[in-house]
């Protein structure tokens, strides 16, 4: 078994990127942050891993996502690609700026959200 | 956009005349089918979404100009962040002149601790020597002692091996020997030593087979030496 915590060759002049792949069990998606190379398969094998991300709600409402900061400067000024889930992480993160589909997903939210009050006040009136 | 799991086939150059069979609604779509891994190839669409035509997303032109905007100034930041960390990377990298004097800074300091490793090996030497020489003495010493204790055991025995020497030699005068065995014989025969003998509760000890009391003067008796006491 390779290990997913890294450890893959660091090929010369290779595009890079920094994305998730997938971990956990049917209907129980968990996320490594990883650096691969940009061509390898999602599972394949990983140069290091930069963190861990939970999509599912814990008990307090929390999606818990942990990066190393260090070593993802580090990748992002040696060049690496960023995906988009990674890169809306990173500006919620703070690391980068906030990703315009963060921006984009909540005014559409609040949209649907505001029609939905709308629609209930019409109805119950 | 197309669902997961959906991908499109360029038939450029074989629109219509393609190897495998596809349904020729497909194939007359501007050259791009799709193909859904579900259902074999040559299945052609569902009859009941032969003609559907799925809704366009509609969004507003302001909010086309807003998002418009917020990927510019998205992309442009993230240029520049991205301009940054590749500085930070240079600066930090293993060929540059931070990296180069924090080098030199760690030799430096490598350089510094053997040298006090030197000198410290120095000095446990130092005390390595003098302790080797005092150890030295005290086996000499100890030595020493314990040849001078073997050679007076060894005197003491050697006195007693003559004492042992000089007792034989006196009991050696008292043996029979072969021109006195007559003689001794006479001797034996002539003085016959009779070891029986009794007791009383008196403690009065009577030799020889003469033991009856009555037999025995009152004055005559003798006294054991251990019951008179």
């Amino acid at each position: 078994m390779f290990p997913a915590s890294g450890g893959a060759r660091v090929g010369f002049r290779t595009t890079k990127a920094i994305r998730f792949a997938k971990h956990g069990c049917t209907n129980r998606p968990f996320y490594h942050i990883v650096v691969m190379e940009k061509r390898k398969s999602r599972q394949g094998h990983v140069i290091e891993q930069l963190g861990t991300f939970d999509p599912s709600v814990n008990v307090h409402g929390e999606k818990l996502c942990s990066i190393n900061l260090d070593r993802t400067t580090y990748w992002i000024g040696s060049g690496a690609h960023i995906s988009l889930p990674c890169s809306i992480l990173f500006g919620l993160a703070g690391l980068l700026p906030i990703h315009p589909q963060t921006y984009i997903k909540a005014w559409r939210n609040r949209r649907t959200a505001a029609n939905a009050e709308e629609t209930e006040s019409t109805s119950s009136s | 956009m197309l669902p997961l799991g959906q991908t499109n086939i360029l038939t450029a150059g074989y629109i219509g005349k393609i190897w495998y069979p596809v349904g020729e609604v497909a194939v007359s779509l501007g050259g791009v089918q799709s193909v859904r891994w579900r259902k074999p190839r040559w299945l052609p669409t569902a009859k009941s979404r032969l003609f559907t035509i799925p809704k366009r997303p509609v969004i507003p032109v302001e909010e086309t100009r807003e998002i418009q905007r917020l990927y510019n100034n998205y992309r442009t930041s993230l240029r520049a962040v991205r301009h940054h960390l590749r500085e930070e990377y240079l600066r930090t990298s293993a060929t540059s002149e931070v990296a180069l004097q924090q080098a030199a800074e760690e030799e430096a300091e490598h350089q510094r601790l053997m040298e006090y490793n030197r000198m410290e090996n120095e000095r446990i030497a130092a005390l390595r020597e003098i302790r080797i020489k005092k150890e030295l003495e005290d086996d000499l010493a100890r030595v020493a002692a314990s040849k001078q204790k073997l050679a007076e055991q060894a005197a003491i025995k050697q006195e007693e091996a003559l004492r042992i020497i000089t007792e034989t030699q006196e009991l050696v005068k008292t043996f029979i020997k072969r021109e006195n065995l007559e003689k001794a014989i006479e001797h034996a025969l002539a003085n016959p030593v009779d070891y029986n003998s009794a007791i009383d509760h008196e403690g009065h000890i009577y030799r020889g087979r003469n033991t009856k009391v009555q037999d025995v003067p009152e004055e005559d008796r003798e006294k054991l030496a251990r019951a008179s006491q």
